[in-house]
């Protein structure tokens, strides 16, 4: 692509990007106000008592707490060895193997029975488990028995109806079992209405679990779209790089809504831990494609660091503590790369750069946020962002690589039509030079045989006849005494074809479509004849244009009529003086004419003249070439005038 | 013709005839024994003679028939051209037609006549050849200009070398011929004398020879001869 084509394009395009852009940043907008407002209402206190009177609205933040392995309808009992905690609580099991089990007791006290159920609501809970109130069995949270499902990042709702609740005290029982390698935990638990907690609930669920499910749909849509067009340009690397960020993304937010993971739960949990940092690479590698930047050796470092990390996770090295550090540090080194980014944006269009500096950003922000959510363990009612911030950034960025697409695209089709339009006028010229081509050696062939012609003719009849004129002549100076010069009858009749034929061999010249050369060759046979006759020749021409009309043909006739014109003048009208005109009458092309006068200041025709055979024959010879001869004869001014089309004669 | 210079009557000037017609000779021989300034060096029916009498006659002026029985009248006049600089050639033609007055003009000639009307002007025009006159038609004058392509583009021939070129002067001149104007009235044009635009002419014939000459070695070294 040249490089002014490329900055057409740009121009071309700079309208509708400003446009996307706009789009984009409203976009943006739109989802960081969402965001926040999602933020605000789940960090709201709780809301006052209802009006529902009787309805408790509590948090229930201290429980009873015991380990027992084994599932059972049953409380364990005290030799369990309960003990307080404060909720949230973390716990792990005895041995990373197998399955482990802990018991929960709560207790909250009703004064009344309620009127309507009471509605129990969980922020966080993991891995699955089986509620209890009053000693019955209220629900299950999923499964007991592997594989058990992926609860970690759902929330919890449930109705205790009436009927279970007692006035005084209650208790709520909760066995949770989790993975022995994995910890179980418990968030503090809700009561209150269900007008009050089931929209919560419900809040929670759409943005942490639909919201999420719906943006992994669109990154993975993205991704494969990418890896489409990577596998239709090989060589554009960045599309594959950004095609695997994308499903990376669609496959790391399962974990927010998928119940059970598409790996072994152990196997997903240490790729889900070690997904970020990979995801971070795999950002650097399209960054760096992107930018059209090659750093071998940061590039290697960033896939040690990630396949040293991801192998002590696996190996299960790795402390929770350092785990935290692995991800720190990648997010700090992404914004190198982030940078890097903005700073070749901005160096395309302010826009694009504008575009990828808030985008990155936010991911940054997000990311940052998530970490701090994810080591500080907390388990309250707070909702983990990075995945919002993926959307707006492959909308960004895939937007700019569909524009820078579909821009070469375009480029590429002027292009085409650029060389479509230079093969066809090539073509044209390859077809007009090989007409001029044609026409060249017709015109060499018919110059050829008139050589060939005019050379017969020199050589033979002209030499021939020539030849005969000079012996006549001789002949009449020897029989005749009083011989003066004058050509005798035969002499004349042989100076006359000689004559006519040198006629027509001046009508083959090259005169170059100048009427002008013909009427000027002409004048030059004739100027000795003319001197003799003591006549002054006024050449009172005016240049013409070329006249395609003047062909052999044409000119022979042009050139009878003149010479019996001019023959005329010299025979009959005791002129001394002739006056040649030329000139051009009417529209080019539609109606114009030439004319060439000859004006004598002789006698004027007489009548026995006028009507004669030469006459005649002018006039004829006028019609063939289109055009008409005028003669006006006074004494003293005798004109005539030819006029002939300029159009060439078919 | 009204542009005739008048030359001193001390030396006649000397001719060579060379014809294989020997009506025309005849006619030739007579013309010259009329004329006081003019005298026969000699004359001869074939190419042998001519070139006989090149190398060893004195004359001023040759009058070369083309078509002769033995050779090319082109080549005797190439002769002439190359070994007696000083001496005009002019060509008997019949018809003084573009391809014959050229070509004899290319080997060197500088003048040409009419055989049928040979009787009349031949004094006049040795007299005006040997003065620094040459005739010229438009045709030929045309053709010159195309020659001599400076400023007519013919974009399928190859560029000439530059072998001087026409002087403005000269392709005004041979323009105002093209177009059918005398020397006389062109000089008027000009205000130059009629002698110096005669002259212009020959100047332009002798460049057309030389142009050839060198057109011919600029071709030879193009196509690996040279």
């Amino acid at each position: 692509m040249t490089p002014g084509l490329h900055s057409a394009t740009l121009r071309v395009h700079a309208l509708s990007m400003r446009a996307r852009a706009g789009l984009t940043v409203a976009v943006l907008a739109l989802l960081t106000v969402a965001m926040a407002c999602g933020l605000v209402a789940m960090e709201r206190p709780s809301p006052a008592p209802g009006p529902s009177a009787g309805t408790p609205s509590l948090t229930l933040s201290s429980a009873q707490f015991c380990q027992r392995q084994g599932i059972s309808d049953a409380l364990p009992d005290d030799l369990c060895g309960w003990q307080s905690v404060r909720l949230a609580k973390l716990w792990k099991g005895p041995s990373e193997h197998g399955l482990a089990d802990a018991w929960y007791r709560l207790r909250f006290h009703l004064d009344a029975v309620p009127d309507r159920p009471l509605a129990m609501y969980l922020v966080a809970f993991n891995r699955t488990g089986r509620f209890f109130i009053n000693g019955q069995r209220l629900r299950d949270v999923g499964r007991m028995q592997e594989p058990l499902p992926l609860n970690w990042n759902r929330s919890q709702y449930a109705v205790i109806p009436t009927a279970m609740l007692r006035v005084g005290d209650n208790e709520i029982a909760i066995q949770q079992r989790a993975y022995g390698w994995d910890l179980g935990w418990l968030a503090p638990i809700r009561l209150g209405s269900e007008e009050e907690l089931l929209p919560v609930w419900q809040r929670r669920v759409f943005w942490q679990n639909d919201l999420v499910r719906l943006l992994g749909a669109c990154t993975g849509a993205i991704g494969v779209f990418m890896l489409g067009v990577w596998l239709g340009r090989r060589k554009d690397t960045m599309y594959f790089w950004f095609g695997c960020v994308s499903l990376l993304w669609t496959v790391f937010s399962l974990d927010y809504f998928a119940i059970y993971p598409p790996l072994p739960p152990w196997l997903w949990e240490r790729f889900v831990e070690s997904a970020p940092v990979l995801r971070g690479v795999l950002m650097f590698m399209f960054v760096l494609r992107y930018c059209g930047l090659r750093r071998p050796v940061i590039e290697t470092i960033s896939w040690l660091y990630f396949l040293g990390g991801a192998a002590a996770i696996f190996g299960e090295v790795m402390s929770t503590e350092a785990i935290d550090l692995w991800y720190l540090m990648a997010l700090a080194a992404s914004a190198y790369f982030f940078f890097l980014q903005t700073l070749v944006g901005l160096h395309r269009s302010v826009v694009e750069g504008i575009m990828l500096a808030v985008a990155g950003m936010v991911q940054m922000l997000l990311s940052g946020y998530d970490l701090w959510l994810y080591s500080a363990n907390t388990w309250t009612d707070r909702v983990y962002l990075a995945h919002f911030s993926a959307p707006l950034y492959l909308f960004v960025v895939g937007t700019i690589l569909i524009r820078r697409f579909t821009e070469s695209h375009n480029a590429a089709e002027k292009l085409a039509g650029v060389l479509e339009q230079r093969v066809s006028a090539k073509a044209a010229e390859l077809e007009r030079n090989y007409e001029q081509l044609v026409e060249a050696r017709r015109n060499e062939a018919l110059a050829l045989e008139r050589s060939r012609i005019m050379s017969e003719m020199h050589d033979g009849i002209g030499s021939q006849l020539t030849m005969a004129l000079s012996l006549v002549r001789r002949m009449d100076r020897e029989s005749d005494p009083a011989y003066n010069g004058e050509d005798g009858r035969v002499a004349t009749v042989l100076r006359e074809s000689i004559e006519d034929l040198q006629l027509i061999i001046d009508s083959l010249e090259p005169v170059d479509n100048d009427l002008l050369t013909v009427l000027g060759t002409l004048r030059y046979r004739l100027q000795d004849r003319l001197g003799k006759s003591g006549i002054e020749l006024q050449w009172n021409v005016v240049d013409l244009p070329p006249l395609p009309m003047l062909t052999p043909h044409s000119v022979l006739s042009i050139l009878r009529i003149v010479q019996e014109a001019f023959a005329n003048c010299l025979k009959h009208s005791g002129a001394t003086r002739i006056a040649v005109t030329t000139g051009l009458r009417g529209d080019p092309g539609v109606d114009e004419t030439a004319h060439i006068g000859i004006v004598d200041n002789g006698r004027g025709i007489q009548p026995q003249h006028g009507a004669g055979r030469g006459m005649t024959n002018m006039r004829r010879r006028a019609a063939a070439l289109g055009g008409r001869l005028l003669v006006t004869s006074n004494a003293g001014r005798t004109e005539v005038l030819l006029e002939f089309p300029t159009l060439r004669m078919h | 013709m009204p542009e005739t210079v008048e030359l001193p009557q001390e030396a006649p000037t000397r001719i060579l005839v060379v014809d294989d017609d020997d009506a025309f000779r005849e006619t030739v021989c007579a013309a010259i024994a009329r004329d006081d300034a003019l005298v026969l060096a000699g004359q001869v029916s074939n190419a042998e003679g001519a070139r006989e009498a090149i190398a060893h006659g004195e004359f001023d002026v040759a009058l070369i028939d083309l078509g002769l029985p033995d050779g090319n009248g082109i080549d005797l006049i190439r002769e002439i051209a190359s070994t007696r600089p000083e001496t005009d050639v002019m060509v008997v033609t019949v018809f003084g037609d573009e391809a014959h007055v050229l070509a004899s003009i290319e080997a060197g000639a500088t003048g040409y006549l009419l055989k049928r009307s040979l009787n009349d002007t031949l004094g006049a025009t040795v007299r005006e050849l040997r003065a620094g006159g040459s005739p010229i038609s438009p045709v030929i004058a045309r053709q010159l200009l195309h020659r001599f392509k400076k400023d007519v583009p013919v974009p399928s021939e190859p560029t000439v070398v530059d072998d001087g070129g026409l002087s403005e002067r000269e392709r005004e001149v041979l323009l105002f011929i093209a177009k059918g104007f005398t020397v006389g009235e062109i000089a008027n044009m000009l205000h130059l004398s009629a002698h110096t635009v005669a002259t212009h002419v020959k100047h332009i014939y002798r460049k057309l020879a030389v142009h050839s000459r060198t057109e011919a070695v600029f071709e030879a070294g193009r196509m690996g001869l040279l």
